[in-house]
Formats: structure tokens, sequence, C-alpha cells
């Protein structure tokens, strides 16, 4: 086997592969000796047929066996010897096809970037951190005593805030339209979207009104039959209730599942729990930033074809999406808007690797427990959580692979400054870092 | 005897386990012919047809097999057979420009 490599890029490689004729020729024989025992030829019994007469009939289709079969041997071998490492499949050439002459063929490739810098010496990351204070329980206290309110009727005339159920029946110079009319429906004054003169119809009023209010729908409203016209809603009003939030005490604390009802161990547990949200976050955040260096440390020639690979790989995904969101399929996705991310993956993931391969990195055990039993504190019942986590290979490989991910970072963290960049919590969940990650 | 005949008498070659035989150890190859074709027509078909030389032809008229349909009885055409003895230094290789 004789094999040349030629360059024809910075990652381009052509290889010519050259298959002497009489090794091609006593495969093909063999072969024919093979098939001579089985075929059935008309005039023959089973295994009488000649050579020749078999040649006649298959040695075309023998020979193209042969060629296909030892050039994927030999390529194998050829790399192997010539210590490449192709990127995404080779594209494979017969230079020519016959009988008696050396089997050649041209494989071109790509081969993989060399990566130079596999730390982040030199490179600063900015680690946010921050600090859960009271105001932020507060915050969180107060949404989850707004789930949890209650309605207490008042006879009182409605205000800001309150809940109004009523009848009503809306007419268009006398129409009916589609959707005109419901029963037993709450507005929530200042909170329900419902147009704003309806709102305003509905303040002050009490159990028992009955009034008409006029609305001037919008001209760009989606309902076409009343936008733009002015629509009378004969109102019955049900009752009026007032939102009463319920107390801190030890009934809330156990509606949210602390058993003995002590607030202060719930007032605990949501300090947990957001500094848990908090640390997840200013991880994720370091995340990004480690790997946008890593980036910016290496241009990195990537190999078209694995950029190609990656390409479609996420309009098929867009394609399942949409599919599933039951828009319309025929809209084709242009693959050229998925071009430059394509190739943030693909050198994120080439990068990663090496930088695996270079430190040889493992899925730590412990850490992965430990990340599992993490993920089941938020759980009521942890233990079957975890349990139910390592019943499952690929559920498991997931979280090794989110670990090892998270190994990656740290061993680059390690060789990397960091500056710690104090941030509030809010600051920190919803602030402009938390979505617009630079790229 | 004009040209035309003699492209119609040849049908195709005959081979099996017995004619391969033959053309290995006597020279012979085998056609199947048409039945009213005689000897020298055979002769100077081959010798036409195949730029050869004929040392000697014999034939034999081969009786169609009686097939059956189901309650119909039926019957294959005859044929004829013709042994072709080529002279020595002749070869006639039907494999070739077969694949």
């Amino acid at each position: 086997m004789r094999v040349a490599v030629e360059t024809t890029g910075e990652l381009g490689r052509k290889m010519t592969v050259a298959i002497p004729a009489d090794e091609v020729e006593q495969e093909i024989t063999n072969r024919l000796k093979r098939l001579s025992q089985t075929v059935r030829l008309p005039g023959f019994r089973p295994g009488k047929a000649p050579l020749k007469i078999i040649e006649a009939k298959y040695g075309a289709q023998v020979l193209r066996e042969v060629a296909g079969q030892m050039i994927e041997n030999s390529l194998r071998e050829a790399l192997v010897q010539e210590g490449l490492q192709p990127a995404g499949g080779p594209d494979i050439e017969p230079k020519s096809l016959n009988r008696g002459s050396d089997l050649e063929y041209v494989a071109s490739f790509d081969v993989f970037p060399e990566i130079k810098k596999l730390d982040l010496q030199g490179i600063t990351v900015e680690r946010p951190v921050c600090e859960v204070t009271d105001d932020d329980v507060d915050t969180t206290l107060a949404s989850m005593r707004k789930q949890r309110v209650e309605w207490r009727a008042v006879e009182r005339a409605s205000g800001q805030g309150d809940r109004v159920r009523i009848n009503f029946h809306g007419t268009v110079e006398d129409e009916a339209f589609p959707g005109n009319e419901a029963k037993d429906y709450p507005v929530i004054l200042g909170e329900s979207h419902v147009l704003e003169e309806f709102s305003q119809g509905l303040q002050g009023v009490t159990a028992g009104t009955n009034k008409t209010i006029t609305v001037n729908f919008p001209e760009g409203y989606h309902g076409k039959e009343v936008a733009g016209k002015q629509v009378e809603f004969r109102v019955e009003v049900l009752d009026v209730a007032e939102p009463v939030l319920p107390e801190l005490d030890g009934e809330f604390a156990k509606s949210f599942g602390i058993e003995d009802g002590n607030v202060e161990k719930m007032l605990e547990e949501v300090h947990a729990n957001l500094t848990r949200e908090g640390e997840e976050q200013a991880a994720r955040l370091v995340r990004e930033r480690v790997m946008e260096a890593l980036i910016d440390a290496n241009h990195i020639e990537l190999p078209a074809k694995l950029v190609r690979e990656e390409v479609q790989r996420m309009v098929d995904a867009e394609r399942s999406m949409r599919e599933h969101q039951g828009a319309s399929v025929a809209e084709e996705t242009d693959p050229g808007q998925f071009e430059s991310e394509a190739r943030r993956r693909v050198a994120l993931g080439l990068i990663v690797y090496e930088v695996v391969n270079a430190n040889d990195l493992k899925p730590d055990k412990a850490r992965v427990r430990a990340r599992i039993e993490k993920m089941a504190g938020g759980y009521e019942d942890p233990q079957a959580f975890v349990q139910w986590y390592y019943g499952d290979r690929k559920r498991l490989e997931q979280v090794e692979s989110t670990v090892l991910e998270e190994q990656v970072v740290d061993t680059l963290l390690a060789t990397a400054t960091v500056k710690d960049q104090p941030s509030s919590f809010n600051r920190l969940m919803y602030g402009p870092e938390s979505t617009n990650i630079e790229r | 005897m004009n040209d035309e005949r003699l492209f119609q008498i040849l049908l195709a070659p005959v081979i099996s386990e017995k004619s391969t035989r033959l053309a290995d150890k006597h020279r012979q190859v085998v056609f199947k012919v048409i039945p009213s074709a005689s000897k020298l027509e055979v002769k100077q078909a081959v010798e036409r047809a195949f730029d050869v030389e004929v040392e000697s032809v014999q034939v034999v008229n081969m009786r169609g097999k009686i097939k059956r349909f189901g309650r119909t009885p039926g019957v294959r055409s005859n044929w004829k057979k013709a042994y072709v003895r080529l002279k020595e230094g002749h070869d006639i290789d039907f494999a070739e420009g077969h694949a």
C-alpha cells in the first residue's frame, strides 16, 4: 500500500492511496471461488459452474465489492500510518476501477485543528458574588403570599385591587357578537387584562349593581367584530371581594410544606433556596465567560464538514420544534442564520474536548453524587429522587457530562485570574448580564 | 445460399456443464439452431459469425418437453442442437463481453 498525503489548506488534507493490483486480484479470485460453491446457474449443478463463467457474470460486481471493502480497510490503516485523524467522514473518490491495475483512490478530509491555548493564563474572569439579603427574602415571601391570596366578600363599593365577579352581555349597535357574554366572570381591578374603560366602569360598584358600560374598542383589537367599534355591556355585579393576604404564620408555612409550621424555618429555607439559585446563576455566568474567553484565546480554523453537520443538526432541531408547535413546516429555515452559532459550538466542542484530554478529566463520582443530591434538595423526597437518577444510565450520563463540564471550567478557572464582582441577587438574576451574555 | 439466411441460423449458444466440458476437451461449441438448418448451413454460419474455421458439425433434434398446466397438456417447441467442432487453433469464448 502506497500512501501520499497532500496538504490542501490549513486543515484540508488529500490522501492518495494505492493498493497493488495483485493484492486486489487475489481477493477477487478468493471471492469468486467462494461464490462458485454456492451460486446457481442454469445448465450447471450448484458448485459445478466453471470459474470463467462465474467471473464473466459476477466479475464486475465482485470488483466493486472488493474495491469498497479494500478502500475502507486501507483508509483506516493509512490514517493510522500517517497519524491523521479526520474530522467528519472523508470524501472518497476512486481514481481507477479496473481489473489488473492498481486500485487507487483519493480521500479528502479535514483534520482537527491544533488547539494551542488550553488554559486561561493571563486572562481575567469576573465572577459575580452575591449575598442574599433580607430584602430579597421579603420580595420572595410577598410573591408567595400573593399566590395564596384569599378573597373575602365585602359590602362596600369596589376599589383598586378588588375582585368583582360579574355577568355581562355586550352588544354592538344592538347586535350580539362572538364572545359577547359570560357568566360568573372575575375581574381583578387594576390587574386583569380587560380594557381600561371596562375596568373603570367597574370601579365603585357593589354586589347587586346593574349598570351599562360603554367601551370603545381600539382599532387594533384582535376581535375583528368589535375592533374600532363602540360596544355596550350590560353588567350585573354578583359580588365584590377584597384580597386578603395570608398571615405569615404556621398555617402559611405548612401550606408550603414546612411540616411543623415553623416560620423561622421557612424563612431559612427561602434564604437557602435563593442562595442556591444565585450560586447556580453565578456559576452559569462564569461558565459562559470562561467559554467565551477560551474561544477568544483560540482563533482556530474549523473543519468545514463539522460546521456543516452542526448547521444541519440545528436546522433539524428548529424544524422539529416548529412541527411540535404546529407552525407551518413549509416555511424553510435558512441554514445561514445558524452558521455563526454552529461555528461557535463546533469550536467550543473541539476546545473543550482537548481540555478534557489534556488534563485527563473524568467525571468525579463524588461530585456527580453531590450534584444529584443538590438537585434533589428542592424536592420533597430527596432519597427517591436520587435513586431515580441513579436508576437510569442515560440520566446519569447527563449529570456526568454536566459535572465534567464543571470540572473543565474549574480546571480552566484555576489557571485564570479570577476577580470577584459583587452583585445583588436581583441584578444577578434579572440584570443585564443574565440575559445578555456577550458573544 | 444468401447471407440473410445464414444470420438466422444460429439462435443461441448452449452453455451447460456438458458444453463447457466439450469445449475444453474437444474444441466443440454447442449452439441452438433453427430446426430447418442443415450441417453445412451451420458450418457456414459459424465461420461467418465468429471468424473461425469449422472442422465438422453434428446435429441433433431435441424434442420439446411436455409441460402440463393443471389439466391442460402443453408441449414446448422442438429445437435443433448443433455440435460444431472447430479446427485446431480456433476458439470461441462466449463469456467475453457478457459481463
